[in-house]
Formats: structure tokens, sequence, C-alpha cells
């Protein structure tokens, strides 16, 4: 037989809502096979009844030319099925080795051997050169090499079939390319790999082939060699996507959010990771901080919505010209701010509420939503659904949906959602994009732009260069803590900021922005 | 004041509105809804393991042999005893009160995301300051019983906001401290019993003869004669619905169920996560103390003695809040089912059991509460396949046509 994995009219249903209607997936020996969709189109589900997380109500699944039945992520163990599943699941507190052998330990006299997995995944390590510490806590490990560890994980159960739901999606550009080395390591030596990803140049970078979905249904599965990315992109979501960003020169006025001084050390006092920053984001731009993750970003957001405390005297955050240094994170919302976190699931949502009460979670003691203390249920629930409506969430119950049973893109649109429509006119948007299909991103783009016009300040941090060239009226480069440089996306390329970005450059800039351009 | 009154006249609306769009379909919902089966079954099960071992242990009272009739009599006692008459009823409402109260205590801090263990130490500080107050002060009679209850509440409250500023402010698990509290809680009760203005050496417990604080009866022992009833149950009742309001339908129980749900995405939204923790430990420890003045101030009280025990009412607290699964309006029904089974239970001795039977079964409908989620789930999964297989007994006809390949696109 041909195919090393098939899935025949798949068919799942939650509820109301047909998440795969009657789909097929073939998939070779050797082969990267790309599964490309909106957001909520029902990848990730697919992937899941592949898994075994999910039973299929319809549909059949042959393994090497043979019917089987997957129940549980067990079965599709003994079958050399292994997943990186979006939202990595590992085990915080466990160090790396333990986390890489839980499900499987060996036991020596009843004692727990990890002397002997240790030698095993040392030896994947250096084989496919996935350099972790085995001996680290997953929380202290970078999310690059959570992803390694998740697929570690899998080689260590000897996966014959690798699927990876959005593995770029947490990943720097250079952590991107080592991803794509290893996979096509694995495609040399015959094991199948399925990817998702929502980046048409990635799909065109390394899959052969690639399976379309929309909204449940099999779109088509096209030869990527023949395919362009715009076709890719009209086939995904059925019509033309614009990938450049049209916009009007900024008439920046009256600075909206000031950072002066900023410095910042880490917990014991032995590294500084933001370094006397300075900068102003005025009313009418956008202001993108671009940079390598883990040089200061989340510390930088931190600091200005209040998540982290500043603790160093003489640094000062004004927003509309109040001091909210030592304000709390309710008192920045009420003087206008808006933050879009980085984490949406540690931070954005409450997973086990649903849609509705997810919009007012910074709202709900506003006239609108509550009189007397007392909710007030018919707003809110009038209100989401306007919301829903207005950017487009998809969910399998509307807004009684709990956040946990969404797709990642539905809730990262969730989250822009409640933070554009929040009163506010100051926006902070940690990689808004993150997860998004190229049509939500188009939306995305959109709005920050329709904010910025309607005059609102924006700060966006993205790690993605495009993102940053197509939307940015004034980069800042941020390295270890520092800006290193003030650009004009007009006046500047890729090239340019990426030798900012590794620190090789540095120019001599005061951070301020009140004259502009330099 | 204006405030308060809206607060109520919209608490009156929405239990109105309950009962104008009163549906016996969405009613079945609730009793056919998979987690309220689980708690019957769990509670048969109890039951019936109650009664397996009340087979091993039966004997003739007058023969001292082993007898299954006397078992078959235990078990009548066990499942009937509550409801032989109208007397056996209102005790079992008249005992089921505090227990409904713990249990909220217990239920309200679980919603919130806090193991109240300390129930137990609120009670007991709850006792001894309703007492006090039932004692110590001279009042007009109804006002003396509110200001007993007010006392036994607040003296609850600052027990449960102890864990909860320290959890709020130093991050010490609520589990530790609150259990700490229950020692504390015990010695300083032990020491405050025998104070000799409120002490009864005769009775050995503090004195409860204190006829203007007593819970006041409202002529309810007229519906049930004999029995020791008073408004206790009304209180009990009243509460647990203004708890389930105050969790579904304030901002206040919106703000408490975040915290519980994700501390960090609740830090994010701009809610207090210190104010909340103390506040629903507050909460929590008010509702264990107003089950202890409802336990100490009735005509026929409990008495409350100086013995170095910790009240197993807290323990009892948490089985109710396990058995109604946190919800306040259920644990209206476990609290009182606890106390129907309690009051079987002491009828039997009658037959020469040990009333300690209530215990076991107690435990078993616990564990079995534990696990049925779990059985719930094999049995879906059971049936799921037997659906399956059925259905792949009909798809398999159909398969044998080629299965037709989607290749190149269909949209352009
Ligand atoms: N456990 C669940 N319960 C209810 N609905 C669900 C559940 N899991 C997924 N869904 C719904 O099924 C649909 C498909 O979800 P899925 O996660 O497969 O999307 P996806 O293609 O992976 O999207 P994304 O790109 O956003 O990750 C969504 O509308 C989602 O809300
Ligand atoms: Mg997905």
């Amino acid at each position: 037989m041909d195919y090393a994995i098939e899935m025949l009219n798949i068919t799942k249903s939650f509820g109301p809502l047909v998440a795969n209607d009657n789909i097929d997936l073939k998939v070779k020996h050797g082969e990267i096979h790309a599964i490309l969709g909106e957001n909520g189109a029902g990848k990730s589900t697919l992937m899941s009844i592949l898994f075994g997380l999910y039973k299929a109500d319809k549909g059949t699944i042959k393994i090497n030319g043979e019917t089987v039945n997957i129940d549980s992520p067990n079965d599709a163990n003994d079958l050399n099925i292994g997943m990186v599943h979006q939202h990595f699941k590992l085990v915080e507190v466990f160090t790396v080795l333990e986390n890489i052998v839980l499900g499987l330990e060996d036991k020596k006299k009843g004692y727990l051997d990890l002397e002997t997995p240790r030698e095993k995944i040392q030896k994947l390590i250096d084989r496919y050169n996935l350099k972790v510490d085995l001996n680290a806590l997953i929380k202290d490990i970078s999310v690059g090499a959570q992803q390694r560890v998740e697929i570690l994980k899998m080689l260590y159960r000897d996966a014959e079939t690798l699927i990876f739901d959005e593995p770029t999606a947490v990943l720097t550009p250079q952590e991107i390319d080592g991803l794509f080395e290893i996979i096509r390591e694995f495609a040399k030596e015959g094991k199948s790999i399925i990817i998702i990803t929502h980046k048409l140049n990635e799909i065109k970078a390394i899959a052969d082939n690639c399976t379309i979905l929309r909204k449940g249904k099999h779109v088509g599965t096209v030869d990527v060699k023949d395919t362009s990315v715009n076709r890719l992109a009209k086939l995904m979501v059925g019509r033309d996507v614009d990938f450049s960003v049209e916009k009007a020169l900024s008439k920046p006025k009256d600075s909206v959010l000031s950072v002066k001084n900023l410095n910042y050390y880490n917990k014991d006092k032995t590294k500084k990771l933001l370094n006397n920053i300075n900068f102003d984001v005025r009313e009418g731009e956008i202001v993108c901080i671009a940079g390598i993750e883990g040089n200061g970003q989340t510390e930088l957001v931190n600091l200005i919505t209040g998540l982290d405390p500043v603790t160093e005297e003489g640094s000062l955050i004004s927003l509309n010209k109040e001091d909210i240094t030592k304000a709390s994170i309710r008192e920045r919302f009420e003087a206008g701010m808006s933050h879009i976190p980085e984490d949406r699931h540690k931070h954005g949502l409450i997973l086990d509420y649903n849609l509705a009460e997810n919009f007012i979670s910074n709202t709900y003691y506003k006239p609108k939503f509550q009189e007397h203390h007392i909710l007030n249920f018919e707003n809110i629930y009038h209100y989401a659904e306007e919301l829903i409506e207005k950017y487009d969430v998809r969910s399998s119950l509307g807004s009684k949906s709990k956040a946990r049973s969404m797709s990642g893109g539905n809730q990262q649109k969730a989250i822009i959602a409640r933070e554009t429509s929040r009163k506010h006119n100051f926006l902070v948007a940690a990689q808004p994009t993150r997860g998004l299909d190229v049509g939500a991103i188009e939306y995305v783009h959109k709005t920050l732009v329709e904010e910025r016009d309607r005059g609102n300040a924006i700060l966006v941090i993205s790690l993605e260069l495009d993102e940053v060239m197509n939307i940015a009226d004034r980069i800042l480069v941020i390295y270890e803590g520092q800006i290193m440089a003030e650009l004009d996306p007009k006046k500047t390329n890729v090239e340019e900021i990426g030798l900012y970005m590794s620190g090789s450059k540095k120019q001599k800039v005061n951070g301020g922005s009140k004259d502009g351009e330099n | 004041m204006e405030k308060i009154k809206q607060f109520f006249s919209k608490l009156w609306v929405s239990i109105k509105d309950f009962f104008v769009n009163f549906n016996y379909k969405k009613v079945l919902k609730i009793f056919t809804n998979t987690k309220v089966l689980n708690s019957f079954a769990a509670i048969f099960v109890g039951l019936l393991i109650g009664f397996i071992v009340m087979i091993f242990v039966a004997k003739n009272p007058f023969t001292g042999e082993w007898s299954f009739n006397t078992a078959l009599d235990g078990l009548e006692r066990l499942f009937g005893g509550g409801s032989r008459s109208l007397k056996n009823f209102g005790d079992v409402l008249f005992k089921a009160a505090p227990l409904i109260l713990v249990g909220l205590s217990v239920g309200f801090a679980f919603k919130t995301g806090l193991f109240n263990i300390g129930a137990s130490g609120q009670f007991m500080v709850g006792g001894v300051a309703a007492l006090y107050a039932a004692n110590l002060l001279t009042l007009p009679t109804g006002l003396h019983f509110v200001v007993a209850a007010l006392a036994g509440i607040a003296a609850g409250a600052i027990w449960g906001f102890v864990p909860g500023i320290l959890k709020a402010i130093y991050n010490v698990n609520e589990v530790i401290t609150t259990i700490m509290m229950n020692y504390i809680a015990m010695y300083l009760t032990v020491m405050m019993v025998t104070y000799p203005k409120v002490y009864d050496g005769g009775l050995t417990a503090i004195n409860t003869n204190f006829p203007t604080a007593h819970t006041p009866v409202l002529g309810l022992d007229k519906l049930f004669p004999g029995s020791n009833i008073d408004i206790s149950i009304i209180i009990a009742i009243l509460v647990a619905v203004l708890i389930w309001f105050v969790l579904e339908k304030t901002t206040l129980g919106y703000q408490l169920k975040a915290v519980g749900h994700s501390k960090d995405a609740s830090k994010y939204a701009g809610i207090n996560y210190k104010k909340s923790v103390a506040v629903s430990m507050m909460i929590a420890g008010g509702l264990a103390g107003l089950a202890a003045a409802l336990y100490y101030l009735p005509i026929k009280p409990a008495y409350f003695r100086p013995i170095e025990v910790i009240s197993p009412i807290g323990f009892e607290g948490i089985s109710i809040a396990l058995i109604g699964q946190s919800h306040p309006l259920a644990i209206i029904f476990s609290g009182t089912l606890i106390s129907y089974i309690k009051e079987g239970a002491s009828q039997m001795q009658l037959f020469g059991f040990n009333k300690e039977i209530t215990n076991i079964v107690i435990s078993v409908i616990i564990y079995m509460i534990a696990i049925s989620s779990y059985l719930g789930m094999v049995i879906n999964k059971r049936k799921e396949r037997k659906r399956e297989l059925a259905k792949e007994e009909e798809t398999d006809e159909e398969n044998k046509e080629e299965p037709q390949v989607k290749g190149g696109e269909i949209n352009g």
C-alpha cells in the first residue's frame, strides 16, 4: 500500500457545529503534508481525531493500508503516531527528562529509572540537534525549547507519523529554520509529517502537498510546487487576500504614552532586563517594537500594563499625562489603556467562562453591564452577539461557548474584539496576530490602522518583521533590553533591522520621539 | 440604603421569574443531567453498601443471634426513619439547617477556587460568640436572637478572614492555615467556655437558659408537632438562595469565580485578587459562624462543652458540599439528605445497630461521587462503542464502493 496515513470521510460535530464534514486526508511515507484553513476550519479537530483525542462520528482511518481504531492517545502511540499540540501539554514543574518519559516510565526494581531513558534521549538530541537541558524545569525554559521537548517526546516513543499543530506560531525565525531542518531530516528517514500552519511561505518552503479546509469542508489537496501563495490564500478563504496593508501617512499628534528611564532587573537583581528605555507613542501612530524573542519585550509590556510592578527609582510611565508608574491594572484601563496580551491562555481568557463572560472580563463593573452590582445579562449577551458578528468569532455555541472549547485563532479574535471595542485611546498589542489565518491577519491589521486613524496610540510588539514593516509608522528595535534604533519603515529594510536586532549595529538614539524620525 | 433596597428587589424579581417561568421540562432536564444522576446513583450505592454492612453485623436483639430480619428492620429505619412521622421529619429539617450552612461555607469557597478545611474552627468560634452574645447581652426577644446570630457570623468571618489574608498577601496555602486555625479555635473555645459568667457548672457547658435569644419558632411546631423545628431551616434555605444569587448574578460573584478559575487571567483583567480571596474566605467563615449560631441557639440546643476535640461538623460540610457538587441550591438537598440519613441511623440503634453506620454510608457516597465522573466516562465510551459497532455494520456495505477521492481543487 502506498499511503502511510489515510483518513477517509471523516465527520465530527460538536453540538450543532460540524467541525469536520466528510474530510479525506492521505499522506505517504516520507511526505511533508501541510494542512491549511481558516481559524476554526477544523484542522486541530482533524488531527485530534488522528491522535485519538476525539472520536470521529463517521469515517475510517487506515495506517499502512490497514483499518485501525484509535480510541485514545495510547492507541495512537502504539501505532507510532505522535503529536505536538497547538498549546503544549507539558508539566511545568517537572524536568524536561521527566516530561519526556512521562507515561512510559521504565522501572528498575520497582523504582523509577531515569538513566536508561536519559541515554536514549541524549542520543536523539545529538542526532537531530535538538538542544535542551534535560535537567531544567519546563517553566524555566523558552517556548522554543519547550517545543523541542515535545518533539523529543514523540521521538522517544518511536513515532513514525509526526503531527505538528501550528509549530511555528511561537518560534523566532531562527528557531523556525532549525525546526524545518529537523523536519526535513525526519522526512528523509521516511517518516510522514503533517504540519498545520497559517504562514503560506512556510508551506511553500517545506511542504510537498497541502490539504485545504474551509468551514469544516475539504476544499482540495494541491501540489505545493505548482501553487502560488496567492492561490493558496484564495483557496483557503474563498476570496483574494490583500497582503500589504494600505494606509495613509500617519499624522501623529500629542504624546499618549510616555516611558522615561525605564530600568528593570530580574528577581535576584543579577541581570538588567531593561536598560534605560525611553520612548513615546503619540496619537495617530503605530509604533512597533521589533526584536528577537526574549530581549525584554515581555518585561516591557508587563511594566507598561501593570502585570509586573516597576521597581526602580526614577523610572516613569505616563498615560495621557497621568503618572501611572504605580497605578493598578484597573486604574490603567480606566486611564485609557487596552491590552492584547502575549499569552492568551494564561492572561487573555478565563477558559472556563463562556465567550460572553470573557467579553466583559475587564468591564463587568461598568454601568452597561451591571446595576446595583447585579449583572445585566441581557446587555451582556447582546454585546457578545455584536462582537461575535463584527469580528467574525466562530465557535460551536456562539456567545455560550466555553472559551476553552474554541479554536486557537478564534480565541485570539475574541481577545482582539474585547480590547479594541472597549473605551481606550492607547492599545498595547503583544503579538496580536499569533495563530491567526491570513484572512484574519488582514482584518486585524486593518483594525489597527483604523484605530490609528481614529487618533488612538498603538504599541505593537511583534517578532515578525513582515508584520512590523507592514503596519508600523515607526520601528523601535530592542536588543538585550535596550532600544538599539529608531527607524522609519519607509527608509529601512529587513536586513538593516536584522542587524540591529542581533546587536551587531547600534544607532545613537535618545529614544525620545518628539522630533519624529532622526 | 436605597442600594440595598434595589438589590433585594432585583433578588426578588429573579426568584419570582424562576417560579413564573417554572417549566417542568427544565426541571426534568436538571434531574436527567449526568451530574445529578451521578449524585443519585452515588447515594443509592452508599445506602446499599451500608445495608451490606448491616447484614453482617445484624443480631436479633433478644436472642443475640445473627438475623437477616433485623438487618431489614434496620434498613427500613435507615431509609424511612426520617419520614416515619411529622415529628421525625421536623427534626430532620431542624438538624439540616446548620449542615446546609456549613456545606455552603465549603461549597462557596470551593466555587471561588479555595479549599476551606477550616469550617470547623469557624463554627466553633461562631458558636462561642453567639452564646456569649446570648448570655451577656440584655435585649428584647427576637432582636436578641438576631444580634447573637450576627455575633456568630462575625466571629466566623474573622476566622475565615485570617487564612484569606494570609493567602492573599503571603500566598500561604489556605488548606494549611485553615487546619491550624481549627486547632487555635479548639483551644481558644475550651478556655472561653469556662468563663464563669457564661459557664453552667451543672451542665458542664455554656448556659443555655437565655430566654430572649432563642431561635424563634414562629409556629412551625404546629406543622411538625412534637419536633424541635424552628425558623433555622428557613434561614438556611434563604441564605442558600442568596449565595446562589451572589455567585451567579452579581458582579461580586463574577469576580470571585473568575479568580477561582484563573488567578492570572483575573489579575490581567484588573480584578483585585487579594481582596477577592480575603472576601471569599470571610464569607465562607461567616456562613460557618451562622451555622453555629443556629446549632447552639435553639430552645433545645446542643451544648457547648469544654472538650478538646475539633468539631466534626466542618468535615461533614465538606461531604455535603461534595454531594451537592458545590451548587448552593443542591446543597439544600444534600444537607437535608445527610440529616435524614442521620435521623434514620439514630433510630437504627433501636435494633442494636451502631449509629456510626451513617459515617460508612456517607463516606461511600463521597467515594462514589468522586469516581462517578470516571464511571460516567467509561459508560459513555461503552455506549459510543456499541453505537459505532452498529453503525459500522451499516457503513461496511457502503464502503465497498470505492471511497470518493477528492483531488485538485473544487473552488476556484
Ligand atoms: N471540545 C470542543 N467543544 C466544542 N466545540 C469545539 C471543541 N473543539 C473544537 N470546537 C469547535 O470546532 C471548530 C473547529 O475547531 P479547531 O480547533 O479544529 O479549529 P482550527 O482549524 O484548528 O482553528 P485554529 O486555526 O484557530 O486553531 C471551532 O469552531 C471550535 O469552536
Ligand atoms: Mg487549531
